[in-house]
């Protein structure tokens, strides 16, 4: 019995030392959460706490935290960046110049570019990356986009296209999938399984940004800044990702002080959160437009969505502003005709904003001879069969069930015109509904999003569009391959310069907006929030907040 | 004892009757849309949701959605687990011994998990739901049960009734059973209040039927459009509540009848 | 050791490696048949698209590199003889082991579940006592209603309240995650501590709420019992039979149950550990699942399934340790 009362002894002091720890504890941390001030005003930034929602899986450029950071040119540095606008700029090259027929792409480089271990940055490092890119990783942007690699001399470089898409695979290739970055040669040349590389010596890259540790129990990666970075040293010194798993805890985070600004590739705070971070005096909740947009899409190779009036009519059936509300709140509003986001290259101002009108989708529907032959409350074919609309919301699990929410009330609105639609209750994970939506093709009404990146890269009508790629292998698969329409995709991607590509995208946009080939349901505001009691000079790219790669050189202490 | 019943069962058949009258009951068409983001006010006294259907419909709805995965499973679960039990504990020595090992191997699988990657993978179904949870918790009814079945057959009438003659199915669905209808109906209930529990759990993280309303989908709804930090109880307090009775009401239940046998 | 406990042993043990064969059988089939190439988030959606079409061989490269090529049967035979390895394959999503991945989340999740488990034990046998002590009393009333209550709350709406009351409205503690960062020594202890208080507090509460019927019902089994009648006839005092006759025999068998817990909740903390952005096993199912990261979502269920296993043996090993009249017998009845 001697031995239960010592064990009873050890139990309730184990409960007592960690209650009364505990309780010690809360009261510290509370008093502690507090940041201390910077000390100088105007001087560069010791340590700037980011908040995020990704994963540092690993110590490699296939690391889910890297991936993103490098789209920003960050501890990998890209070949060209984008600019506050969105257009791409030199980065790790000093200017690159298109053919003039489009087929080609040379990139000429300032000598004494390092690497982070100090070596110097040849053309061989860059050639053999873009060789890795074509041989090894075989990723959709190498293999669409690039033919061969050839280096001019000691500092330039000719990347070869397939066709004349020069311009669009610099768009692309600053958002390629991960592991597409620009390996340092004498790190890489002998690794056999890339994947499988990691540590320390696979984080050498040629970013302003080198790596320096990650606590993996709370969750930060640390950075430092790359003092012999070519365009000169930034001035944040340090930069700390914290690591959170859903943006609750990010706003969260806002509220304890942990972040001063948030990293999250083309995705920020909903307009839910406002209200919460509005109540925080040292942010500014940094608004910004989402460049994409969820939309509804119709599929071209079925009979009755193949119908321009029925697609019409379908579009008149919608109710805008709940759709909106469902998505961001106050914070999202109906958009106009067409796909492509205001903001955004190739949005058109003289659309129309989109309205529901039920009186017209009926009277397009009954004019079309899609009327209700049995007198059971709903339309039927032209030809009298039962016509039934599947619709089918996308599965992503950043957006938890939003799509569906969605579905819910795009079936409602297509019911209150007499259209016999119904949630496709076979599909629930992403792997189903994308065999669904991009290989059996078997929907007639889709939810879904166009991502900013895509938006960005090169328009929504790449996951409309169905097309063959250069080597006749069919690249796009979308389901619209209508002549008129793949002419103007082909125009996008082939335009040669910013000028083609900004007039083929408004082309796009006009064709959307006639052929409705796609709806948007709404205009997102996104909200990046930052902090401006102790910092300064941030710097924005369209459509992806105040953590941008100009702020991490013009931010300043206040 | 009738009058405990009562007291004990109320909000169990409150529930049952909101369940059953949900059309007259609700106020509202639960997956009719009007305003979405209302706070609470006179014609929508929970306010409404994202989509702008009617919260305090949506929880009468939910009442169906609850009950319906908690009573089908667990008469299935119950059912199954108890016969599987009493065949158990009758036949006894080898056949005893394989089927025991397949109610050890059975508990020992972790069921939430289970469930929660079946509904990820399966359609989304109140059905799929319904079989993925009966896959492991019919074991904990057939183990106690065979535990007291052992028990019961060594007695007098049980003993004669094999003398007699009696066939194996007879004896367990006439004698067997009945005498232990006490342990069998609590069980039940336990099974009931955690096969709700764990349709709202697998609904609250966004992997439950999606069409049909459940309170756990309320809930998941709730926090994506930053229920908390906003503030609105209205939106996720009431399902919290709802569980939590119900729950209450099977366990107090439960302890009526413990009381009585 | 007599041959007959050995055989009992060895049965128990076998039972308990049959049931781990049973899942992970279990497990292989049903990712087999789920919809989906699982290659095809090797390689990403749009990627896969792509190389189905174009590049086909790429693919059945792929397939031969992560075992995914040949019969259904030589699969199964391949996929067993690496798990005897401890291969659980690697994820989907970054090629890192998923042992490696399991192991460091499973110590996370221990580090939840340890201290909530001691806490809920060591509180479930004192109040359940207080509770069983005198049955009908006041005490025992508010005691097993308010245990009746909180076991009603499911533990995620526990926290859920917790976060608002404790973090939103009073701001005590942080809304998640394990430790702040940057700290060492004692700070850093204190600041762990503080992470664990919200998440372990509410774990323990919906567990205490569970210990303490019990405990109440093996004390009051106790009082009844016969070496407690004799110790009274005695004339012994009433503390000392609490202490002497009624805790020890009610308490001794908890402590198998409590052990039992252990692996139980590993599986049941995953809706806190979403809630509290604990970066354990849940949370690494619950994103696994959100990616289809195969390899993951079969590890997972697997270990859980181990550590169901070996919390079991552990309660039997301590049921055996502890009370003498199971160790010497009918220990499969427990």
């Amino acid at each position: 019995m001697k031995f239960l009362k010592q064990f009873f002894g050890f139990l309730l002091c184990a409960a007592m030392t960690v209650s009364l720890a505990a309780c010690g504890a809360s009261l510290d941390g509370t008093e502690s959460s507090g940041q201390a001030a910077a000390p100088v005003s105007g001087s560069d930034v010791e340590l700037l706490h980011v908040g995020c929602i990704y994963e540092f899986d690993v110590e490699s450029p296939y690391c889910d935290l890297i991936k993103y950071l490098s789209y920003d040119s960050f501890l990998y540095a890209n070949l060209v960046r984008y600019d506050a606008d969105n257009e791409v700029v030199p980065c790790l090259c000093e200017r690159f110049e298109i053919a003039e027929d489009g087929t080609a792409v040379t990139f000429y480089f300032k000598e004494g570019i390092r690497w982070h271990d100090g070596q110097p940055l040849t053309m061989e490092d860059i050639a053999f990356s873009l060789n890795l890119w074509l041989d090894v990783l075989k990723p959709s942007v190498a293999l669409r986009y690039m033919k061969s690699v050839e280096v001019l001399d000691e500092t330039s470089i000719r990347v070869n296209m397939q066709s004349s898409c020069a311009y669009v695979f610099l768009r692309h290739m600053i958002m390629s999938s991960s592991g597409c970055v620009i390996y340092p040669k004498h790190i890489w040349e002998n690794v056999e399984d890339l994947k499988s590389f990691t540590g320390k010596a696979a984080m050498i890259g040629c970013g302003p940004y080198q790596y320096d540790a990650y606590d993996s129990e709370a969750k930060i990666a640390y950075f430092n800044r790359f003092e012999d970075y070519h365009e000169g040293a930034p001035t944040i010194k340090r930069i700390a990702f914290h690591l959170y798993e859903s943006p609750e805890s990010v706003v969260m985070a806002y509220k304890n002080r942990e972040i001063d600004c948030m990293f999250q590739y083309a995705a920020g705070l909903a307009g839910t959160y406002v209200p919460a971070l509005q109540e925080l005096d040292y942010l500014d909740t940094g608004e910004e437009i989402n460049l994409g947009s969820p939309i509804l899409v119709f599929n071209f190779q079925d009979a009755l969505t193949g119908d321009l009036e029925f697609r019409k009519a379908v579009y008149y059936a919608l109710d805008y502003d709940l759709l909106a509300a469902a998505n961001g709140g106050e914070y999202c509003v109906p958009a106009g005709k067409g796909v492509i986001s205001p903001g955004n290259i190739g949005y058109v101002q003289d659309l129309p904003v989109n309205r529901q009108d039920t009186a017209e989708a009926n009277r397009l529907l009954d004019a079309a001879g899609y009327t209700d032959k049995n007198g059971d409350g709903f339309r039927e074919n032209r030809d009298g069969s039962e016509m039934k609309i599947l619709v089918s919301p996308a599965y992503s699990p950043s957006k938890g069930t939003l799509y569906q929410r969605l579905a819910e009330v795009v079936i409602r609105d297509l019911q209150n015109v007499g259209i016999n639609a119904y949630f496709d209750e076979k599909v629930s994970n992403s792997d189903a509904w994308r065999a669904r939506f991009s290989q059996d093709k078997n929907f007639q009404i889709a939810i879904t999003a166009c991502s900013q990146g895509v938006a960005i890269i090169d328009t929504v009508n790449q996951s409309l569009v169905e097309k063959a790629g250069a080597d006749g292998t069919l690249t796009w698969n979308g389901t619209n391959n209508t002549p008129e329409y793949v002419e103007i995709f082909s125009k996008i991607i082939d335009s040669r310069n910013p000028e083609e590509y900004a007039a083929a995208a408004a082309e796009s946009q006009r064709y959307l907006a006639e052929q409705m080939a796609a709806v948007s349901l709404g205009v997102e505001r996104m909200f990046y929030p930052y902090n401006t009691a102790d910092y300064t000079d941030w710097s924005f790219r369209s459509g992806n907040g105040a953590f941008s790669y100009d702020t991490w050189f013009t931010l300043k202490t206040k | 004892m009738k009058y405990n019943w009562w007291k004990r069962g109320w909000p169990l058949a409150v529930l049952l009757l909101a369940a059953v009258f949900a059309g007259p009951l609700a106020p509202w068409d639960p997956w009719e849309m009007t305003a979405p983001f209302l706070r609470p006010c006179w014609a929508h006294p929970l306010g409404t949701n994202d989509i702008g259907q009617d919260i305090l419909s949506e929880l009468i709805y939910g009442a169906r959605t609850s009950l319906l995965v908690g009573v089908t499973a667990s008469l299935a679960v119950t059912a199954f687990g108890s016969f599987y039990g009493a065949c158990a504990a009758w036949f006894g020595g080898w056949t005893d011994r394989l089927m025991m090992a397949l109610i050890n191997v059975a508990l020992a699988v972790p069921s939430l998990p289970l469930v929660i990657v079946l509904s990820a993978f399966l359609d989304r179904s109140v059905w799929n739901l319904i079989l993925c949870i009966c896959l492991t918790s019919w074991a904990g009814t057939a183990r106690v049960v065979r535990a007291r079945a052992m028990q019961l057959r060594e007695t007098g009438f049980i003993r004669s009734c094999r003398a007699m003659g009696c066939g194996p199915l007879y004896t367990i669905l006439r004698h067997l059973l009945p005498n232990l209808k006490e342990l069998i109906f609590t069980k039940g209930l336990l099974s009931a209040a955690s096969a709700m529990l764990t349709e709202t759990s697998v609904s609250y993280l966004g992997l439950g039927p999606l069409t049909s309303k459940s309170w756990g989908t309320i809930l998941n709804d709730a926090f994506r459009s930053g229920g908390l930090f906003n503030g609105y109880w209205w939106w996720y307090l009431p399902p919290l509540a709802c569980i939590s009775l119900t729950v209450f009401s099977f366990l107090s239940l439960r302890g009526g009848s413990e009381q009585k046998g | 050791m007599s041959w007959n406990r050995v055989g009992r042993y060895g049965g128990r043990v076998l039972m308990y490696l049959l049931t781990v064969w049973f899942v992970a059988s279990f497990n292989f089939f049903l990712i087999r048949f789920m919809p989906g190439d699982p290659l095809e988030h090797l390689v990403g959606e749009e990627d896969y698209l792509y190389l189905s079409t174009a590049h086909p061989e790429v693919l059945e490269e792929l397939e031969r590199a992560y075992g995914l090529d040949g019969s259904l049967f030589l699969q199964y035979k391949t996929y067993l003889l690496r798990l005897l390895r401890g291969d659980l394959g690697r994820s989907y999503k970054n090629n890192v082991p998923v042992l490696t991945l399991i192991l460091q989340r499973l110590a996370r999740t221990f580090r939840l579940i340890l201290p909530a488990v001691v806490l809920a034990g060591a509180l479930g046998i004192l109040l359940g006592a207080a509770a069983g002590w005198r049955p009908g009393s006041r005490l025992d009333r508010w005691i097993s209603r308010l245990s009746l209550v909180v076991y009603s709350i499911p533990g995620y709406c526990l926290g859920m309240l917790g976060l608002m009351v404790f973090c939103f409205w009073l701001g005590w503690v942080p809304a998640g995650g394990i430790s702040s960062g940057g700290l060492t020594g004692a700070a850093y202890v204190r600041d762990a501590l503080w992470h664990m208080t919200l998440p372990v507090g509410v774990l323990a509460l919906s567990k205490l709420s569970y210990n303490i019927p019990m405990m109440r019902s093996g004390v009051v089994e106790a009082k009844r019992a016969d070496y407690t009648l004799s110790a009274r006839a005695k004339g012994v005092g009433s503390a000392q039979i609490l202490f002497r006759h009624v805790l020890p025999n009610a308490a001794v068998p908890m402590i198998a149950v409590f052990t039992m817990q252990l692996g139980f909740i590993v599986s049941g903390s995953m809706m806190l550990e979403r809630l509290f952005n604990w970066d354990g096993m849940g949370l690494l199912v619950y994103k696994a699942i959100g990616g289809n990261d195969y390899p993951i979502l079969q590890g997972s269920l697997l270990v859980l399934t181990v550590c169901v296993v070996l919390s079991n043996l552990l309660s039997d090993v301590l049921c055996a340790l502890l009370d003498p009249r199971i160790r010497d017998g009918a220990w499969n009845e427990i």
